[in-house]
């Protein structure tokens, strides 16, 4: 289907959403229906009532999407909010992040705070500021880092103490595992490399087994 | 109906399975959400599943996925109609359905050439009645009409097809997949057609045309 319509809000506007080519919002903007577009762009703030559908989708800002949200290819600098579930292929966020529900993507690479219900990516690069907090990550390739500040963030964060950036998980499982200032009650996977900062409940792995000298995990078996 | 239920972590001991195939399964929709059953156990959160409805899932995504693409997988799995057409001549010839069934449904769906994937998979499910000889073809007749009006609505969820008789007298509804039914005695389930499963057969039947 050929489809050249255009939904552009510019300044403060409110719309109705619907099938469109091209959905823009530069400054404010309501929606208040599902979207399905091919590029999704928004500049500013967002509020969607529906669930948006789109095959690119590009935010600068804050964004508040009550369904659900697919898209192919995401990319985020600023904040989100997701009530349903987020689908797509190819993730990079840099902000803060909340999905109520599920979150899949074949790649998943993020930076900044996120809140989950659940995470299942094929590679998934997360660097943590802040404090996140994930229930379930499942996956192939899975790295956790804290995120290394410089300048005036390394300053701050001496004053927060070392534990600001920090993962809460339930469960980690993937092939391949590394995890960095992460506190989870259960890890189990192939290869498994707990680095500096982590405190694990229990830890089952298959090929290898690596701990950083500073991590405590209080129960480990190889299965 | 209780199932007997795997956890994650035997199932992958089971089939040798890693978890990111696992993961990746899930996220192209090989494996529906509904059986992913999340219990708390002594570790904390445990995944579980139905036992037998995974094993031969994976069995089938195993011994397949050499030749398909885990999204025609995907395809075939889920309970979604195709949007094609099939002439019924081929379905008789290919003998996916039998001549009698067809010849019943005829009447109701009417006489065309091309048949829609929910015509045809409505017809497989009445030879597939038959063929369980636990139906006549009387009952057969009022089956179709039944499936024709009432499967549509339930969309993408997926359903069984149910036969009671009670004193000689035989209805036919339609359930959610799996659902629990309970009945006054003297009531006898004939029959409990597993239609998602009818479909996966259905739809790799069609591909070989």
């Amino acid at each position: 289907m050929e489809n050249n319509r255009k939904l552009i809000i510019t300044g403060i506007g409110k719309s109705n959403g619907g099938d469109v080519h091209l959905a823009k919002i530069e400054g404010m903007g309501k929606i208040e229906g599902d979207v399905n577009c091919t590029e999704f762009q928004v500049d500013g703030t967002g509020d969607l009532q529906g669930s948006l559908k789109a095959m690119k989708a590009a935010i600068n800002g804050i964004v508040t999407v009550h369904g659900s949200l697919h898209a192919n290819k995401f990319n985020l600098e600023g904040k989100l909010k997701v009530e349903g579930n987020m689908i797509s292929e190819n993730i990079r966020m840099n902000g803060m992040v909340t999905v109520k529900g599920n979150c899949e993507s074949e790649t998943f690479e993020a930076n900044g705070r996120m809140q989950m219900e659940m995470l299942n990516a094929g590679q998934i690069k997360l660097s943590l500021q802040g404090a996140s907090r994930i229930e379930e990550i499942g996956g192939e390739d899975i790295q956790i880092r804290e995120q290394s500040s410089k300048g005036f963030g390394k300053w701050l964060q001496s004053a927060l103490g070392p534990f600001s950036n920090k993962l809460n998980a339930g469960v980690i499982e993937g092939d391949q595992i590394y995890l960095e200032n992460t506190m989870a009650d259960m890890v189990r996977g192939g290869k498994v490399k707990i680095g500096p900062g982590c405190t694990i409940g229990n830890v089952e792995y298959k090929q290898s087994l690596d701990v950083h000298s500073s991590s405590k995990i209080i129960k480990h078996v190889q299965v | 109906m209780e199932e007997e239920l795997i956890s994650k972590k035997e199932l992958l001991e089971l089939t040798g399975i890693s978890y990111g195939q696992l993961y990746r399964w899930k996220r192209k929709n090989l494996l529906p959400e509904e059986w992913f059953i999340r219990k708390s156990a002594f570790t904390g959160q445990e995944t579980f599943f139905p036992k037998q409805k995974i094993l031969d899932r994976i069995d089938k995504i195993v011994h397949m996925k050499d030749d398909l693409s885990l999204d025609e997988l995907a395809d075939m799995f889920s309970p979604a109609s195709k949007a094609i057409s099939i002439p019924m001549k081929q379905l008789i010839e290919r003998n996916i359905v039998s001549t009698n069934a067809a010849k019943t449904a005829e009447v109701y769906i009417g006489q065309s050439e091309l048949y829609t994937f929910e015509q045809t998979l409505c017809v497989y499910v009445l030879d597939y009645c038959l063929q369980t000889g636990e139906i006549s073809l009387e009952e057969g007749k009022t089956l179709i009409p039944t499936f024709l009006e009432h499967y549509k609505k339930f969309k993408e969820q997926q359903c069984d097809l149910i036969l009671l008789r009670k004193m000689g007298v035989s209805v036919f509804f339609l359930v959610p997949a799996g659902g629990e039914i309970h009945f006054e005695s003297g009531v006898k389930i004939i029959l409990r057609v597993d239609v998602p499963g009818l479909i996966e057969q259905l739809k790799l039947k069609l591909m070989a045309i």
